[in-house]
C-alpha cells in the first residue's frame, strides 16, 4: 500500500531565466489524496503538468508506475503515460457527447464495442450521471461537466489521476459537494489523486496528505491535522488558516523541550533540540489557543493589553488585541464572551501549543501516514474489506453493480452515527 | 415632445436609408428577372406579353449546359485545393510563437485577395507560360484555388486563435497520437469554418470572371461565355441564364450561411 505511483526527482525547471522548481523531490504514495497547496505562481500547476508530461524539466527525473513498478518516463509524451488529468476548464470535447468524451481514451485500445459501453456506464454511475450519455456537453451544468472531465480521465484507469483545480469554476455550496464526492470517489476507486489547489479549506476538506509549496520549494508536508497544529515555517503558519506569530527569547533548552520567553510569559515546548539559550526565535500560536482574562485592579496574572477590534465569527468571536509595546495578537473566544472595543484584558498562552517554527524541515512524504490507515478504518467502519472488493472490482473494469456513490455516502455516514450511538452507551 | 419627435426622425432615417439600400441592391436584378420573361428579343420597356421560352431554350443551349458544368466542376476541385492549402496554411501560421510573427505570416498569406483581379489575370497567365503549363482547366482551377486560399486561411485562421489549448492537451493526455489529434479534435473543432469558407470558395471561382478568362483555353466558363455572348448584344436568353444564376447562387449562399452557423453554435 505504500509504494509509490510516481517520484519527481531532483527536478529544476526555468523559463529563460526564472526558475520555477529548485532542485524538487517529490514521491507519492499509492492509494492516497494528496494535495498540492500554495498561493498563485508557487509553481504547483507545474509539477502536475511535469507529470502529466506537458513540460520537460530541465534537469532531473520524473518517475510514474508502469508494469514493473516505477519508470523512468522524462521524455515521453503524456501520450505515453500512464496518468490522466482533470484540467482546470475541464478541457471537454465540444463536438462529442458524454459517452464520445468519455469513450475518447478508449478508442485505440482495441476494446469491444460491449466493453467499451459496459465501461462507459459504469463510469456514469459512477460520476451519478445515469442516462446523460448523449447530451452534448454545452448542455450541462457547471458540476455535471465537472463529474464528466472525471469519468473522461479515470476511463482508461490510471493509478495516478492529476485534478488542477477542478472545483475552482464552481459556487461555494456545490464546491462542499464536489469536495466530499472527490473524497470518495478516490477511497472508492483506490486510486492516487493528486489535486493542486490554492484554497486551504479545500485541502483540509480532501486531503489525507498536503503538501504546502511556495517559491518553488516544499515548505511543509503532512496530514492536515499536523500542517494546523504543528505548522513548521512562517509561511505554513500565516498560510493555513489564522496564527499569531511570536518572536520569543529562548530560556534554556534541552533535549526535553525548551522554555521561551514571550513579553515577561513562559512557554513551553517539547520540541527544543534545535535551540540555543537566549537566541530568538518565532512560535505560531493559533487565536483559539490565546485566552483573555478580566483585568482585575492591576492585578495581571498574564499580559496586559487593550481590544482593538471583535469580529463575530458565529461559533466564536476573534479579538484583535493590542498589547503594552504595540504587538497585536488574535485571540478566539466565546462568542458569549463581554469584552468590547477598547476594554482591558490579559492575555495568556496555552503554553502546550506552541510551534516553533522555520527550525524542522521534512519535505519528503516517507509513506502514506499511519493517520491515512487510520482514517480509512475509522471513516469506513467495518468495510475495509468491502472498500478494498470494490478497487478491485474497478481496476478489473467490471462493474460490480454494488451500492452507488449515494449509497456510499449513506454507509458512512451510517458506519458514524454508529460509532457514535456505541461511544454514548 | 419634442424628444419624442426627434426619436422618431432618426428612426424614419435610419428605415429610410435600409430600404434605399435594399432597393438599389434588388431593382436591377429585378429587372433582368423581368425582361427575362419578355416575349420580343428586343431588350427594354415596355414589357408587352410574357413568356417562359427564354428558359426553354437556355435548358436546350448545349454550349451554356456545358460551360455551366465546366464552372461547376472548376468551383469544386478549386474549392478543395483551397481548403487544403488554405488548412494547411493556416495551422502553419498558428505554429509561429510571436505574436508579430503571426500577423506578418497572415498578411502574406492574403496578398492574392487584395491583388487588383486583372494585374492577378495578367500575372497569372505569364506564369503558367513561364511554367509551361498550357492555358486550360488545370491552369483555371489552381488560378481560382490561389484567389479562394486566403479565405479559407483566413476563417480557419480566426477559428484556430479561439481553440481552447486545453483541448489538444487533453487529447494527448487521452493517448491521442499526432494524426488522431488532428482528425478528432482539431478538424471538428475548424468544420464550421472550413464549411463556410468552402462556400464562399465555390462561389468566389462560380463568379469569377478575369481569372477565367485568361487562363481558359477552349473550354469557357459560364462567365466567360456569358461575355462573350454579349459582345452580339443582351438577349433575353442571356437575361434567362442570369436569373437563373442568380437564383442557385443565392440559394448555395443562403445554404452555406445557414449550415457555418450552426455548426458554430454547435
Amino acid at each position: 500500500m505504500s509504494a509509490s505511483v510516481a517520484r519527481l526527482d531532483r527536478v529544476s525547471l526555468d523559463y529563460g531565466d526564472l526558475r520555477v522548481l529548485n532542485d524538487f523531490t517529490l514521491d507519492l504514495p499509492a492509494g492516497c489524496f494528496v494535495t498540492l497547496l500554495g498561493p498563485s505562481g508557487c509553481g504547483k500547476t507545474t509539477i502536475l503538468r511535469l507529470l502529466g508530461g506537458f513540460i520537460r524539466p530541465t534537469t532531473g527525473w520524473v518517475w510514474l508506475s508502469g508494469r514493473n513498478g516505477l519508470a523512468d518516463v522524462t521524455h515521453l509524451p503524456p501520450e505515453h503515460r500512464n496518468v490522466n488529468m482533470v484540467f482546470q476548464d475541464y478541457a471537454l470535447f465540444p463536438h462529442l457527447t458524454v459517452a464520445g468524451n468519455i469513450t475518447f481514451g478508449l478508442r485505440r485500445q482495441g476494446l469491444a464495442p460491449d466493453a467499451i459501453r459496459a465501461t462507459v456506464d459504469s463510469l456514469l454511475t459512477l460520476v451519478r450521471l445515469d442516462g446523460l450519455g448523449g447530451r452534448m456537453p454545452d448542455q450541462l451544468s457547471g458540476g455535471q461537466r465537472q463529474r464528466v472531465a472525471l469519468a473522461r480521465a479515470l476511463a482508461r484507469d490510471p493509478p495516478l489521476l492529476l485534478l488542477d483545480e477542478p472545483l475552482g469554476a464552481l459556487d461555494a455550496p456545490l464546491r462542499a459537494e464536489m469536495q466530499t464526492e472527490l473524497r470518495c470517489l478516490q477511497r472508492r476507486t483506490g486510486k492516487t489523486f493528486l489535486l493542486v489547489t490554492h484554497d486551504q479549506a479545500e485541502a483540509m476538506a480532501v486531503s489525507d496528505v498536503i503538501v504546502v509549496i511556495n517559491d518553488g520549494r516544499i515548505e511543509q508536508t503532512g496530514t492536515p491535522e499536523a500542517l494546523y497544529s504543528r505548522p513548521a515555517t512562517r509561511f505554513v503558519a500565516s498560510f493555513l488558516g489564522e496564527n499569531n506569530i511570536l518572536r520569543c527569547k529562548v530560556d534554556h533548552a534541552n533535549s526535553n523541550g525548551a522554555t521561551l520567553v514571550w513579553q515577561g510569559q513562559n512557554l513551553v515546548t517539547a520540541d527544543g533540540q534545535r535551540l540555543r539559550s537566549d537566541e530568538m526565535v518565532e512560535v505560531a500560536v493559533r487565536p483559539e489557543h490565546v485566552r483573555c482574562i478580566p483585568c482585575v485592579n492591576g492585578r495581571a496574572s498574564g499580559v496586559m493589553g487593550c481590544v482593538r477590534s471583535r469580529t463575530f465569527r458565529g461559533s466564536s468571536t476573534l479579538l484583535l488585541i493590542e498589547l503594552a509595546r504595540g504587538e497585536t495578537v488574535l485571540a478566539s473566544t466565546s462568542p458569549t464572551d463581554v469584552y468590547t472595543v477598547g476594554d482591558g484584558v490579559c492575555v495568556a498562552i496555552d503554553t502546550t501549543c506552541v510551534s516553533i517554527l522555520d527550525r524542522l524541515h521534512s519535505p519528503v512524504i516517507e509513506a502514506c501516514p499511519a493517520s491515512f490507515h487510520r482514517g480509512r478504518e475509522r471513516t469506513d467502519g467495518l468495510d475495509v474489506e468491502r472498500a478494498e472488493g470494490l478497487r478491485r472490482a474497478w481496476q478489473e473494469g467490471v462493474d460490480s453493480g454494488d451500492a452507488g456513490l449515494l449509497d456510499f455516502v449513506a454507509l458512512r455516514t451510517a458506519a458514524r452515527r454508529e460509532r457514535a450511538a456505541a461511544r454514548k452507551g | 415632445m419634442v424628444a419624442l419627435n426627434a426619436e422618431r426622425v432618426r428612426r424614419a432615417l435610419l428605415c429610410g436609408f435600409y430600404w434605399a439600400f435594399i432597393v438599389y441592391l434588388a431593382l436591377p436584378l429585378g429587372l433582368i428577372a423581368l425582361v427575362s420573361f419578355k416575349q420580343t428579343p428586343i431588350v427594354g420597356f415596355p414589357l408587352g406579353a410574357l413568356t417562359g421560352r427564354w428558359y426553354g431554350t437556355v435548358l436546350i443551349d448545349v454550349e451554356m449546359l456545358r460551360a455551366f458544368a465546366y464552372s461547376v466542376l472548376v468551383a469544386l476541385a478549386s474549392t478543395v485545393l483551397a481548403v487544403v492549402a488554405g488548412v494547411w496554411t493556416a495551422l502553419a501560421i498558428a505554429r509561429a510563437r510571436q505574436r508579430s510573427l503571426r500577423a506578418a505570416l497572415l498578411c502574406g498569406a492574403v496578398v492574392p485577395l487584395v491583388t487588383p483581379g486583372v494585374v492577378h489575370a495578367i500575372a497569372l497567365r505569364m506564369f503558367i507560360r513561364g511554367i509551361d503549363l498550357d492555358p486550360g482547366p488545370l491552369a483555371v482551377i489552381l488560378g481560382h484555388a490561389i484567389h479562394a486560399a486566403p479565405y479559407v486561411v483566413i476563417m480557419v485562421a480566426v477559428r484556430l486563435s479561439v481553440m481552447p489549448p486545453r483541448l489538444i492537451e487533453a487529447a494527448r493526455d487521452l493517448g491521442a497520437g499526432a494524426a488522431d489529434r488532428f482528425l478528432r479534435v482539431t478538424l471538428p473543432w475548424l468544420r464550421p469554418a472550413i464549411l463556410g469558407a468552402a462556400g464562399l470558395a465555390a462561389l468566389t471561382s462560380f463568379d469569377d470572371f478575369l481569372r477565367s478568362f485568361f487562363l481558359s483555353g477552349y473550354e469557357v466558363t459560364l462567365p466567360v461565355l456569358i461575355y462573350g455572348r454579349l459582345r452580339s448584344g443582351l438577349t433575353p436568353e442571356i437575361n434567362a441564364v442570369a436569373t437563373l444564376v442568380l437564383l442557385v447562387t443565392a440559394a448555395a449562399g443562403l445554404v452555406v450561411e445557414r449550415q457555418t452557423r450552426r455548426a458554430s453554435v454547435q
